[in-house]
């Protein structure tokens, strides 16, 4: 796409690249109709024309998911912008099963054919044309010869009809679901396309079989995770529905005689046939064994075929026949199926010559499984090498240099054996070489099932197939595992296997690689291929102090690595290291853990962390006190690694040991100062983490951190201690006043220290001479120890310290925490204006409330959609808005209050604990706006999400505000629609809230409530009732101290209106 | 405007189709003619929805379904809905109708001997001879030959599609069930037809040059001129259709339409279901009928009409029945759907 010049490019073609980048394919009709509903769905009037930036932005976020406009899955990028495509959607949220993956995509490179070409296969299968079912036909059509005949001679126009026989049967195409048959799905493809073209059927379905409960259940879509029907919805009874069941017959639905037991049944009354794709020297091995023999299909309407086998040992002379019901078994050739589209269709019934299988359950033959060390796995490779075409040999040695997910292999395939194709591909995987995988760790949620099925080989296996494979080839199949990476997964993720190639081939060329997450199998069979090769690789010496061994020139490198991030210099070190050579070394134990563990935090190789483990084991135990506390240190660096890959009971005792060592580390003596201080800084990260994982039993570990700081701070030797320390001591600290109760004493004394501690921080930051800034996350904790420590919003330096949190934030490009620091800001700000009174003059207002609202929108753009904390800040800016609107002369919309309250409610969950009161804020929304605009919707909306606000919560202070809301909508609505049961209703709710404020002893609300009942009963009773509810009313507002005198006036004046006296 | 969203889902009618902004450029059909106005809500919407008189509507819709539902009003495009069977897929057709006061919902059930032309119009050229002969033969003839020609629109009906394009002044709301259960013409021949938003009759336009306009009856059961044989809609109809899943559609009609995905409902909207059809109280004193419905095994696919059911009879049957019986009855109603047996 070329940029247009100019002095800016132009934002349409921006917002094209950047959603093709982030795998949205549209095309330009998609891309337009979600520019012009993007212009509606803002909450502000002014229509932004599309291509502007406004729409840029809220594009992503307003337009609804689902359309085919909106965020597709985690789709990859397509390299080139490839917009006539058919997108994939998904809509948000949902728990829609993951769409199959689009064979478009797949067949960039040509693909061996699978099935012979299209004219001898529509020649093949044309006999079916003359299939008729048996059912009764009832097509009717206008004979027009027979209506001119009998017009021509009669002189009667009258319409003659006769009954046509026209295109009656279906064809249903059963396709096997089991892992194994996934490389066959280009055929099934073909099959298709064949049989609609063919003309002979009326409608051609596919289904894909999978097991449900006891028998077999059927699915119009792949990929797992569909919701399936039962097979017996398929069946039939009047032949008008062929079958055909493609499979390799090796699945567990064959093996135990369920599929057989489901084709008895549809054998009789239907044409059937099991279309199997492997080759012929593998049918035995099959659960469906076919032999050769004669099919008879007798003369009249469809029945069962039946089959005599050949006599053994003779070529053409055939035993008695076989008495259960048999299938037909083709191979995907133009001559059987010819043979059985002749069958099928003559009436007159006929004998052929063609394979067929029983179908009962097979004898088990279950051979017992060879055991899983070295011998066993030579044993397997033996008895693959004799049973195996050559093809598939060579194959199986390819393979054994990539992850084994069906895409890959078939990538791998096509590029190494192309004159293969999915036959070979089906040996490797049913020659006992490979055992299906479960959903490997790592990746996205769906990457797993996405990008499967996932098969492994068996112990052993692949390392003795990796020595028949020579570096070229292991480079080539490397290099396209790493295209596989780049294409599907994006440039963002991690691409191991090209990092891999491009250290193998030592052009020191720079990798291009991301963080994201990719499978783990693609890093572990990377490793083990670099592993295999790099013994060949020469000492290469890149650094000038080469020349004291391995271990300097490894430290060397690992220099480099921390200032240049390439990763050629960390696989450089750790091959140095794992020479035998440097295996001596005193250091060798701490360089290595340390490049391993920088290896699990650049691609994520499960193996890095459990050989550092092993390493850093080995040295805490022996050696001088010196090395012990760095060892520890490193011992505790890994398991923290792990404790925070791991989740559950595991991790937690892994936080909980590398914090029992951090300890052990720093009681002893005769440290020096980095040391103490790297380990009280991942001391207390290593605490954080796992208070987050279990916060109840969080307080003695915190207790404990904030002691050992607090000691270390005070003796720190040498001078004031570094101001990271100060930091991390009042973050403890800070997040032990959170444990407490909010507002007790406790709290506020532990803030206060807290604060204290982060304070002098930020003034020894300041005050040292390199100009350094204190980091964005010190900052924020002051701002929130100054605010635990005393009333909310009362500290004088809390606002100044947020808005300087706000901009270290942005300069270190942490957006959470800028997000949350100018939220907080935003409602400060207009809690110390609303605090101070109305003594100020319009601008002052203005300007205050102006500034506010900036700080919260752009706090609300930094935040995804659906994160918690911006959720919570939906509701502050709602709450905020709202009491804006009070003010004399309100410049915001009373629409972006409902804006943001209604996503907030749409965000929250139903059982959280403040769903209740964000449903009620949301109902005063919509009841202000229908005061400003008179949308009567706005009205039912706000009843209905009262009620939901009344539904959801039992405690009784909050069911009488619902109450009480709900009243003055009914008695909104019975105005506005003139229906005298909403009066009814209206009195009927108030009473209720009056009754409910009373029994939870709020007599605001109960004031409140039975004033409105007075109002509604003037209308509908009459002055004396009104009157007596009035009094009621006034004894109430004598009970609340802080009343507001206005609402207090209101009574009396009614009271006063209606005759009575006070 | 303020409020992007015009269908609520607050259950209670409104006018707020009259906030719906004009369509985009490329949705925007000009059909001329009278412009008709649709009729009253009829029976079949109040009984799915059991409205009972002011009481605010108790289909509530959830977040997604809502705004898809108006961004379909919005683009002019026809909603997809898949989901298992009693998801309520068709009530939304219905709710959006009552709720925005569009009139009758135009109901279109396939079946696979479905055809678009069965859709959008009849036409009974046998009826038409037959009457034509017997006129003849009693000696009625030398009528005017242009009306003996403008007669046939006595025998052309518009079906439900096709009186969905007429040239109203409100979208009218159409409702194809079941689209999955078609032929596999029937999706590919529809795409076109929404796409232009207008189709012909060549019967009538045949004769167009004698008789210019053609009174038809529609699927409402009032008569509409025609002008030309062609009929363009104005306002393009709210089309909803629904699919159980059983077959892929092509893909240029997925994306033509906007997809919704209906989940299995739950709690809340059972509730509200349970309210609508039986009072308030009916929730508390059923829940647990209701709890068994939600608790059922992954796999199994049960309605909630299985759900209302089960709740009526339990209710005729008062507390004279011990409660053995009513568990066993409950038992043999909401026995899942892809059981045999």
């Amino acid at each position: 796409m070329t940029r247009v010049p100019g002095p800016r490019p132009d934002p349409f073609l921006h917002l094209v690249e950047a959603l093709s980048t982030a795998g949205v394919r549209l095309d330009s009709r998609e891309i337009a109709d979600a520019l012009w509903l993007s212009r509606w769905t803002a909450p502000d009037a002014e229509p932004a024309p599309p291509g502007a930036p406004d729409a840029r932005r809220k594009d992503p976020a307003k337009v609804p998911a689902g359309h085919p406009a909106a965020e597709a899955d985690q789709a990859p990028p397509t390299a080139a912008t490839d917009r006539d495509t058919p997108p994939e959607t998904e809509p948000r949220g949902s728990t829609a099963p993951v769409p199959a993956p689009d064979p478009g995509r797949r067949t960039r490179a040509p693909a061996a054919s699978t099935l012979p070409s299209l004219p001898p296969l529509q020649r093949a299968l044309r006999a079916l044309r003359s299939y008729r079912p048996s059912g009764p036909t009832t097509d009717i059509a206008l004979d027009v010869d027979a209506t001119v005949e009998l017009a021509a001679s009669t002189d009667l126009v009258v319409p003659v009809v006769r009954r046509v026989r026209g295109r009656t049967a279906d064809l249903q195409i059963l396709m096997d679901g089991a892992p194994s048959m996934a490389v066959w799905e280009g055929l099934l493809q073909e099959l298709r396309r064949t049989c609609e073209q063919l003309g002979a059927f009326r409608d051609v379905g596919v289904q894909y079989v999978h097991p449900l409960r006891e028998g077999i259940g059927v699915t119009a879509h792949s990929g797992p995770g569909q919701v399936l029907r039962p097979a017996q919805e398929l069946s039939d009874a009047s032949g008008q529905r062929v079958h055909v069941v493609l499979s390799d017959c090796t699945g567990p639905l064959w093996r135990d005689g369920t599929f057989q037991k489901q084709l008895r049944r549809w054998a009789g009354s239907a044409p059937l046939a099991v279309l199997q794709p492997l080759p012929h020297r593998m049918w035995q091995r099959t659960a469906l064994p076919a032999a050769v023999g004669l099919l008879t299909r007798r003369p009249g309407p469809y029945r069962a075929l039946e089959f005599r086998g050949l006599e053994p040992g003779t070529r053409a002379r055939y035993g008695a026949t076989v008495p259960h019901p048999v299938v037909p078994v083709l191979t995907p050739t133009p001559a059987a199926l010819r043979t059985w589209a002749r069958l099928v269709s003559s009436d007159a019934g006929l004998e052929l010559r063609c394979a067929a299988a029983p179908l009962e359950a097979p004898r088990d033959s279950v051979a017992a499984a060879p055991g899983e060390d070295r011998e066993a796995a030579a044993e397997r490779l033996a008895e693959f090498a004799e049973t195996a075409s050559p093809a598939a040999r060579q194959l199986a040695v390819q393979l054994s240099a990539a992850p084994l997910s069906v895409p890959v292999m078939q990538l791998v395939q096509r590029a190494m054996l192309p004159q293969s194709g999915p036959g070979e591909l089906a040996e490797v995987l049913l020659g006992g070489l490979v055992r299906e995988l479960d959903e490997p760790r790592g990746g996205d949620r769906d990457d797993g099932r996405r990008h499967g099925p996932w098969f492994e080989f068996q112990p052993y296996v692949r390392e003795l197939l990796l020595e028949q494979l020579s570096a070229g080839e292991a480079a080539l199949v490397l290099k396209h595992c790493a295209f596989y990476i780049e294409r599907t997964f994006g440039r963002g993720a991690r691409n191991f296997p090209a990092i891999v190639v491009a250290h193998l081939e030592g052009t020191g060329r720079r990798v291009a690689s991301g963080s994201g997450s990719v499978p783990e199998p693609f890093v572990y069979v990377s490793e083990q291929v670099m592993r295999r090769f790099e013994r060949e690789v020469g000492y290469r010496s890149t650094t000038p102090s080469a020349a004291e061994g391995p271990v300097a020139a490894a430290t060397a490198h690992l220099r480099s690595y921390a200032a240049k991030r390439s990763t050629d210099d960390l696989l450089e070190a750790l091959r140095l290291l794992r020479t035998p050579a440097a295996a001596d070394h005193p250091d060798r134990g701490r360089l290595y853990t340390e490049a391993l563990l920088h290896a699990w935090t650049e691609w994520r190789d499960p193996d890095s962390l459990r050989r550092a483990e092993q390493v850093a084991r080995a040295r805490t135990d022996g050696a001088t006190a010196r090395v012990r506390a760095r060892d520890r240190l490193t011992l505790a660096r890994v398991l923290r690694a792990r404790g925070e890959a791991v989740t559950g009971d595991q991790g937690a005792g892994d936080l909980d040991e590398a914090a029992a060592q951090l300890e052990r580390a720093l009681g002893e003596r005769g440290l020096d100062t980095d040391t103490m201080r790297e380990c009280a800084l991942l001391h207390t990260r290593i605490v954080e983490r796992r208070s987050q994982l279990s916060p109840t039993a969080a307080a003695e570990p915190l207790r404990r951190s904030s002691r050992l700081l607090g000691r270390l701070t005070q003796t720190w030797p040498g001078g004031p201690p570094p101001p990271e320390l100060r930091f991390a001591l009042g973050r403890v600290l800070l997040q032990r006043a959170a444990l407490e109760e909010p507002g007790s004493d406790r709290t506020r004394e532990l803030a206060e220290r807290a604060a204290s501690a982060l304070d002098s921080g930020v003034q020894d930051t300041r005050s040292a001479e390199d100009g350094a800034v204190p980091p964005a996350r010190a900052l924020f904790d002051l701002a929130e120890a100054y605010a635990l420590s005393g009333e909310p919003f009362t500290h004088p330096a809390e606002g100044e310290t947020l808005n300087r949190a706000a901009d270290a934030a942005r300069r270190e490009g942490e957006t959470e925490l800028e997000a949350l620091a100018l939220g907080r800001l935003a409602v400060y700000r207009w809690a110390r204006h609303r605090a101070a009174g109305h003594a100020h003059d319009v601008d002052s207002v203005t300007q205050d409330t102006e500034l506010a609202e900036a700080e919260m929108k752009r706090a609300l753009s930094l935040l995804r959609p659906g994160d918690p904390q911006r959720v919570e800040l939906l509701v502050a800016y709602g709450r905020m808005l709202l009491e804006i609107l009070q003010e004399p002369e309100p410049r915001s919309t009373v629409s972006e209050a409902v804006h943001s309250l209604r996503e907030a409610v749409a965000d929250t969950a139903p059982s959280h604990p403040s769903a209740a009161e964000r449903r009620l804020l949301l109902a005063r929304a919509l009841r202000e706006r229908y005061h400003r605009e008179s949308m009567i919707a706005d009205l039912y909306e706000a009843c209905w999400t009262a009620e939901e606000a009344l539904r959801g919560t039992e405690i009784p202070a909050p069911r009488a505000q619902a109450l009480l809301e709900l009243g003055g909508l009914h008695r909104l609505l019975a105005e506005r629609t003139e229906e005298r049961g909403e009066w009814g209703i209206s009195d009927d709710t108030y009473r209720r809230a009056a009754t409910e404020a009373a029994a939870a002893g709020d007599p605001l609300t109960a004031a409140r409530a039975l004033h409105g009942r007075g109002e509604v009963l003037e209308y509908l009773a009459g002055p004396a009732r009104a009157l007596e509810m009035y009094r009621q009313a006034r004894e109430q507002w004598d009970g609340v101290p802080g009343a507001d005198p206005a609402e207090v006036r209101r009574t009396d004046d009614r009271i006063r209106h209606l005759g009575g006296t006070r | 405007m303020s409020e992007w969203l015009i269908y609520r889902g607050a259950g209670a009618p409104h006018d707020g189709i009259d906030l719906l902004p004009p369509p985009p450029p490329w949705r925007d059909f000009d059909g001329d003619g009278p412009v008709q106005t649709a009729s009253a809500l009829d029976s079949a919407s109040r009984r799915r929805l059991g409205v009972r008189d002011f009481q605010a509507q108790l289909h509530r819709p959830g977040t997604e379904e809502r705004e898809l539902v108006n961004a379909a009003l919005y683009l002019r495009r026809p909603l997809l809905v898949t989901g298992n069977p009693g998801s309520g897929k068709s009530t939304i057709a219905h709710s959006v109708a009552y709720e925005l006061r569009l009139g009758r919902v135009l109901n279109w059930p396939i079946v696979s001997r479905s055809t678009l032309r069965d859709g959008l119009y009849q036409y009974d050229a046998i009826g038409r001879l037959q009457d034509l002969q017997i006129r003849r033969t009693l000696g009625e003839g030398d009528q005017h030959e242009g009306s003996a020609i403008a007669d046939i629109g006595r025998y052309i009906r518009l079906g439900p599609l096709g009186t969905a394009l007429l040239p109203y002044d409100r979208p009218r709301v159409l409702l194809v069930d079941e689209l999955d259960k078609s032929d596999i013409d029937l999706p590919n021949d529809l795409l076109n037809v929404l796409e232009e938003g207008e189709f012909v009759i060549p019967e009538l336009e045949r004769i167009a040059d004698i008789a210019p306009v053609v009174e038809v009856m529609t699927d409402d059961g009032v008569k509409v001129p025609l002008h030309g044989g062609r009929v363009r809609c104005r306002q393009f109809p709210f089309i909803v259709m629904t699919s159980n899943g059983e077959r892929d559609f092509p893909a240029p009609l997925r994306r033509r339409c906007i997809q919704l995905q209906m989940p299995a409902p739950d709690e809340a909207r059972l509730a509200g279901m349970v309210r609508a059809h039986f009072g308030d109280q009916a929730e508390v004193e059923h829940a647990d009928l209701i709890r068994r419905f939600l608790h059922r095994d992954a796999g199994d696919v049960l309605a909630v009409d299985q759900l209302l059911n089960a709740i009526q009879l339990v209710r005729l049957m008062g507390a004279e029945e011990g409660a053995a019986t009513r568990a066993r009855l409950a038992d043999v109603l909401m026995t899942p759907l892809d059981r045999t047996g």
